[in-house]
């Protein structure tokens, strides 16, 4: 899919369903409920997605506000018997073609090519992103403080590799290179962690 | 193109590098060619991502909360040894209050801060006094006469529509009084001297608020209290005095600047626990329209346990719920930290008084939509009340011991 302009108001409300539900047909308290619990099971894999499709976190960042203002407003029309987090990036997909629309900038193309590819995969994870994400916990535990201070300097601080040269006196290289090493190694971490104890934090 | 040249270029990706249009194709076709690739991929973004959300909210596990932002981090600083700083690695770290040093120990410390780290809020906030930070910028107490309710039989009972808070104007750190300004009215209650015709289930016939924690200390309290009307609701809101908060708190559209970090707490209770039929009572800072945090019993959480939750163009966004009930009385405190982006709010519920708690202890925790705010909105349809509102610059400024 190539992401051109789209228009948010003309897009139909949900696919056409013989026997849908939509959230309309809750109470309002039920509805609000569903709302939450859905948009908090999804949020990280929403949150992912839009990192990749706009590396700036900050953009990522206003992009997930839209998408949460949109997702609420078009709760009404959610098919309930569909799944949530499909519905969610299908929002999200809208406000980013939308937001590179406002910019007249084109969209990344690594992203605006493989979108849907990386939609499925965000479908697939996202079942299991809260046993990653406590694996993840424990595998930075284990960091070292210098790997600890290129992540600070990374996410905390929003510097990007070239940034951080000056920061740490390495080049730019050998900073991408010593994140590209931290990040493979927290993802074995995690596998070996997930391998070792699969059901013991409940 | 190999696992790991996919891997790499993933990574500048990520890492605002931008690809050339060939390696953007080789990367995609890389991608689409197997599921597996896809998910890899995906995994890939998520850890970033994550490390993002994670690096925000705090410091890494294992070593000191960033957090907790008093105190630490300029001991982190002074004593070199903090986390952050092995292996010889000289950055300082970014965010930072005061520490229980001597003036001039702040000032230097501060200072090599300011000079070496480039985020102007932050750098603002470093020199603005310790003594500053503890003082207390706005507070109510609701120390005022009681309401004088009509008297009725219980079924002729009226709440009232007038009177109520409009027009007080006690406390400090306000620019102007009280306004009622739904249907019904907001009354001071005093449980000493009123005779309160309280309902079989109603929790707050055991006693007028007050908080004492688990060793002993107690919150300062005075006066009486505030109690919500219900049927159908009351919203009674007040302005800051703007001025009474640090200029480091101030921006456009408000308080809470980036790089600032407000407290608030207040007591409150709920006259029953469940928050059936939409029952609600909450406390509200900046504006449903656009932005800002709503902490108290919401509807959106039928249990009627006490929660918080965001505001985003008129819809709850991010909301977290505590697993105390809103019948008890408790004493919520909530931080936040403004920041480009997201604010991060995380709310305790009963803290032990004597330190600042940590936020592995909090209740709940919860990214609110970017705002500012400029006063306080207490809403309710439901009969609940509260009590010892205090804004401040920390823990110990918002929750006073007696």
């Amino acid at each position: 899919m190539k992401l051109g302009p789209v228009d948010m108001e003309n897009l139909p409300d949900s696919v056409p369903e013989a026997k849908s539900r939509l959230v309309r047909d809750l109470s309002r308290a039920d509805s609000r409920e569903l709302l939450a619990v859905s948009w908090v099971k999804a949020q990280p894999a929403l949150t992912a997605f839009l990192v990749a499709s706009t590396p700036q976190f900050s953009d990522a960042e206003d992009l997930l506000q839209e998408v949460a203002a949109e997702v609420a407003r078009r709760f009404d029309d959610y098919d309930l018997s569909r799944p949530f987090l499909p519905w969610a990036l299908w929002v999200a997909k809208i406000k980013i073609a939308n937001f590179y629309r406002a910019r007249e900038r084109s969209p990344v193309k690594f992203i605006g090519d493989s979108i849907d590819a990386l939609g499925e995969a965000c479908e697939r994870v996202q079942a299991v992103l809260s046993e990653e994400k406590w694996a993840l916990e424990k595998c930075l535990t284990s960091l070292t403080g210098r790997s600890r201070q290129l992540l600070q300097l990374r996410y905390f601080e929003d510097l990007t590799p070239q940034e951080m040269s000056g920061r740490l006196e390495m080049t730019p290289g050998a900073v991408r290179i010593a994140l590209l090493r931290i990040r493979s190694a927290l993802i074995s971490c995690i596998r070996s962690t997930l391998a070792g104890a699969p059901t013991s934090h409940g | 193109m190999d696992d790991a040249e996919a891997i790499e270029l993933i990574d500048a990706h990520l890492d605002r590098q931008p690809l050339t249009d060939e390696q953007a194709d080789a990367l995609t076709a890389w991608i689409k060619a197997d599921p597996k690739r896809a998910d890899e991929a995906f995994y890939r973004i998520f850890l970033h991502s994550y490390l993002r959300v994670r690096l925000q909210a705090g410091i890494l596990p294992g070593a000191s909360d960033l957090s907790v932002l008093n105190d630490s981090r300029l001991d982190a600083l002074t004593r070199g040894h903090a986390a952050l700083m092995v292996d010889g690695l000289s950055v300082p770290i970014q965010k930072k209050r005061f520490g229980r040093r001597t003036a001039l120990i702040v000032f230097i410390a501060c200072s090599l801060v300011v000079g070496v780290v480039g985020w102007v809020g932050w750098s603002i906030s470093s020199v603005v006094s310790k003594s500053a930070l503890n003082k207390v910028y706005a507070y109510e107490g609701f120390d005022y006469p009681a309401t004088v309710l009509p008297k009725a039989e219980k079924q002729d009972f009226q709440w009232p529509t007038s009177g109520g808070l409009q027009g007080l104007a006690g406390g400090l750190g306000w620019s102007e009084p009280w306004q009622e300004t739904n249907s019904k009215v907001a009354v001071i209650v005093d449980y000493a001297k009123q005779e309160v015709p309280w309902e079989p289930k109603d929790m707050r016939k055991f006693g007028p608020l007050g908080y004492t924690d688990s060793r002993g200390n107690v919150l300062q309290s005075l006066g009486h209290q505030l109690r919500t009307a219900t049927s159908p609701r009351s919203i009674t809101t007040r302005r800051f005095n703007i001025s009474a908060f640090p200029d480091s708190m101030q921006g456009e559209g408000g308080l809470g600047r980036d790089g600032s970090v407000i407290w608030f707490s207040f007591l409150a209770q709920s006259s029953l626990s469940t928050a059936d039929n939409n029952r609600y009572s909450y406390l509200v800072i900046g504006t449903k329209s656009m932005a800002g945090l709503r902490v108290g019993k919401l509807g959106a959480t039928p249990s009627g346990n006490w929660t918080a939750a965001g505001l985003l163009t008129g819809a709850e966004v991010n909301l977290r719920s505590s697993t105390v009930p809103s019948g008890e009385v408790v004493l919520l405190v909530t931080r936040i930290v403004f920041r480009p982006g997201p604010e991060d709010a995380v709310v305790w519920i009963n803290p032990p008084l004597d330190a600042e708690p940590s936020p592995t202890a909090a209740a709940m925790r919860l990214p609110v939509p970017d705002f500012r705010f400029v006063g306080i909105s207490i809403h309710a349809n439901h009969s609940t009340d509260f009590d010892e509102i205090r804004f401040g610059g920390t823990f110990q400024s918002v929750a006073p011991i007696r």
